[in-house]
């Protein structure tokens, strides 16, 4: 078996609360392939953002790895937690991977930049973290001398931060600004610069894009694209909207309740999904496509909300709010059935249904 | 009354049929000066706006973050005064109204909030926040306002209504909270609601509910709705009309499936053309349209768009256009698309 660029195997993260234990990733597997993009789609609370946050080790001190592994490039990167599953967020092996390996893209462009900084010293502050890295991009031509001295260090940076102005498309006389001179596109756009700034093999973008006008996203969604393609740079894509995943990911995985419900190749859990959760969330979103009477006869809200993650229900966690659920729903959690190349389902009537039995 | 109180004159419309006539409305924000004798600045939030709302219709504002269309539904219920303009509701202006002569129109108009985890009381509950406006426009007997305040609660599909009287904000979902909103809104019997971004805030898997719950309130009690959205596609499903708005213009206003189906304005079309479809095939193609929206302090002259419009001349640049019918019914504010040359 070919090893993949990122892959998660039954990834469980609990967060203690007062009430108890929130369940919040509760036995997650996906891979990642060198320069594709993988879109995890969920509502609020289904444990998308914990998961890929846990990839860069970025959580909370009440977050407990409870098992799994992070695979990344074949190495585990949950070998490094505290003894007792807290994360250690400046292990340095984690603080070498992170942002020079693995960069984010971090929700709410809007609060994601220090106020007090100009950006351009924000993302060249990222770039000095890891002098490593910075060396190893070839045009930057610094000597072996040049190295050692923190003046050709800052020069390099500050030419690698103009270059990836140029890429993401903000003007240079922009990087010695403050974040609230900068619009709302254009913090997105530094951000995206500063997940850039290394040539990481992965970046995870989450949310990148919902604080947005539909027409600055449109805009980004398709320079991150661009970008991701030129760079060959894989992607993990986090969004609750799964319109904006569909345009733009190779693969998806669909989360509810901080489980898996489906994951496969994107065009495949558009044109034939298996997990009821998929077909409620496909038919609950409205569209500008197609005339009006088809609109109106298909869209359809999933009744009930999604579950509290303290004492979520059992067997099945979509079993209470799903229209074909039966006893064995609530008795048993479903396992993993491949109904297709890429494509797993966890849903006892989609495994019934595959197995060629009658639901 | 006080003297100094200049009372504004009533005016009065000739009945239409509208619930809602809205005529050359504009307001302006005055802007804190940086010295103490300069000239005012002013933000021209909403900009001169005319639309019409008929009886139970739904009408559907659209744009992006600053194009004002919030501003017009806090216009419409008086929350903020006008700068200018009249706002006819059943043919009476009460664009100048103030104090006692407003709360007897405030009861008909009614708005429900964009985040339902702000806009309800924390420490009230249920029962509470839902008789408080009963009780504030003195409808009726106790009991009575107890039975409205059930009927309401159903209707708006809080059921069994038993179990939601006691209950406290936080003990309610997202979109069990907008529905305590709608509630709120539709004890009074308003003759029509402002919806500002009823369903952004919510799960996507429960977003299609409250707006066929919204529908469904139309039909049975026939109240009109202007809905304020950023969302096209949410307007597209709930609302007839649509107007879309660029810094504080109506540009472009029609039958939603007009707009959606044949938009004429260039912002339209780029508007249109990027929205996000849930279609995995859909070709990725440039948008029609440059640069980023100018803040409402660097107005362009002339045609608001033209910084940003690949078909800009020069006229653009000159004069303002004006909001015409194009065809029937679609209106357009476009010298370009006026003359029939895009």
């Amino acid at each position: 078996m070919t090893m993949h660029l990122l892959e998660v195997k039954d990834l469980r993260i609990y967060f203690k609360v007062r009430e108890g234990w929130v369940e919040a990733v509760d036995g997650v597997s996906f891979f990642v392939d060198e320069g594709e993009t993988l879109g995890i789609v969920g509502e609020s609370g289904c444990g998308k953002t914990t998961t890929a946050y846990a990839i860069t080790q970025l959580l909370p001190k009440n977050a407990y790895v409870k098992g799994g592994e992070i695979l990344f490039k074949g190495r585990d990167l949950l070998q490094y937690i505290n003894r007792d599953g807290t994360i250690n967020l400046f292990h340095p092996e984690i603080r070498k991977v992170r942002w020079r390996d693995i960069s984010i893209i971090f929700q709410g462009a809007m609060d994601a930049l220090n106020p007090v900084y100009k950006v351009g010293r924000q993302i060249e502050e990222a770039i000095l973290a890891h002098p490593d890295a910075l060396g190893k991009m070839a045009y930057l031509e610094l000597s072996e001398n040049q190295k050692h001295t923190s003046k050709a260090m800052q020069e390099a940076a500050r030419r690698r931060v103009e270059e990836l102005y140029d890429i993401v498309g903000i003007a240079k006389d922009r990087i010695d600004k403050y974040p609230h001179e900068y619009s709302g596109g254009m913090k997105q756009r530094a951000l995206i610069a500063m997940a850039l700034a290394l040539n990481p093999p992965l970046m995870i973008a989450d949310e990148p894009t919902t604080a947005l006008d539909v027409i600055t996203q449109y805009k980004i969604l398709g320079e991150i694209k661009n970008i991701q393609k030129e760079y060959r740079m894989a992607m993990i894509m986090i969004s609750h909207d799964i319109s904006t995943v569909a345009e733009i990911s190779d693969r998806m995985a669909v989360m509810y309740a901080g489980r898996l419900a489906e994951t496969g190749n994107t065009l495949d859990l558009f044109m034939d999904p298996r997990h009821p959760y998929t077909m409620g969330l496909l038919n609950s979103i409205p569209t500008i496509k197609g005339d009006k009477e088809t609109l109106l006869a298909r869209l359809q809200s999933i009744p009930g909300s999604p579950p509290p993650l303290v004492n979520p229900p059992g067997g099945c966690r979509f079993h209470p709010r799903c229209p074909f659920a039966k006893s064995v729903c609530s008795r048993e959690t479903p396992e993993a059935t491949v109904v297709g190349p890429n494509h797993v389902v966890w849903c006892h009537k989609a495994a019934a249904e595959s197995a060629g039995d009658e639901w | 009354m006080l003297s100094g109180v200049i009372r504004p004159q009533r005016r009065v419309l000739e009945m239409n049929g509208n619930v809602l006539d809205i005529v050359g409305l504009k307001k302006y924000f005055e802007l804190k000066k940086d010295r103490l004798f300069s000239k005012p600045k002013y933000v021209r939030a909403v900009d001169g706006v005319t639309f019409s709302v008929g009886e139970r219709e739904v009408f559907g504002l659209v744009g992006e973050t600053g194009c004002g269309k919030t501003t017009i539904g806090r216009l419409v219920v008086r929350l903020e005064r006008p700068t200018e303009g009249s706002i006819f509701f059943q043919g009476t202006d009460i664009a100048g109204l103030a104090g006692g002569e407003l709360k007897k129109f405030r009861r008909k108009m009614q708005m429900i909030f964009q985040d339902p985890y702000a806009s309800l009381n924390p420490r009230m509950t249920v029962s509470q926040w839902v008789v408080e406006p009963l009780r504030n426009y003195q409808m009726g007997t106790p009991e009575e306002m107890a039975d409205r305040t059930l009927k309401a609660l159903e209707d708006a599909g809080l059921r069994p209504v038993e179990e939601y009287l006691e209950r406290f904000p936080h003990e309610l979902s997202g979109g069990e909270r907008q529905r305590v909103s709608i509630a709120r809104a539709l004890v009074v019997d308003p003759a029509f609601i402002v919806a500002d971004e009823p369903v952004s805030m919510l799960d996507v898997s429960i977003r299609a509910g409250v707006m066929q719950l919204l529908l469904g309130l139309r039909e049975k009690y026939g109240m009109a709705f202007i809905l304020i959205t950023h969302d096209i596609s949410v307007a597209r499903y709930m609302s007839d009309r649509m107007a879309v708005m660029y810094l504080g213009k109506i540009v472009e206003m029609a039958d939603t499936e007009g707009v959606i189906k044949e938009p004429l304005h260039p912002y339209t079309r780029a508007l249109i053309k990027a929205v996000p479809v849930a279609d995995p095939t859909r070709e990725r193609t440039p948008l029609p349209l440059t640069g980023e929206m100018p803040s409402a302090l660097e107005r362009p002259s002339g045609c608001v768009f033209r910084t940003r419009c690949v078909y800009a001349t020069d006229i653009c640049a000159e004069r303002e256009p004006s909001l015409v019918e194009v065809k029937d019914g679609h209106m357009c504010a476009c010298h370009l698309v006026e003359r029939g040359e895009i």
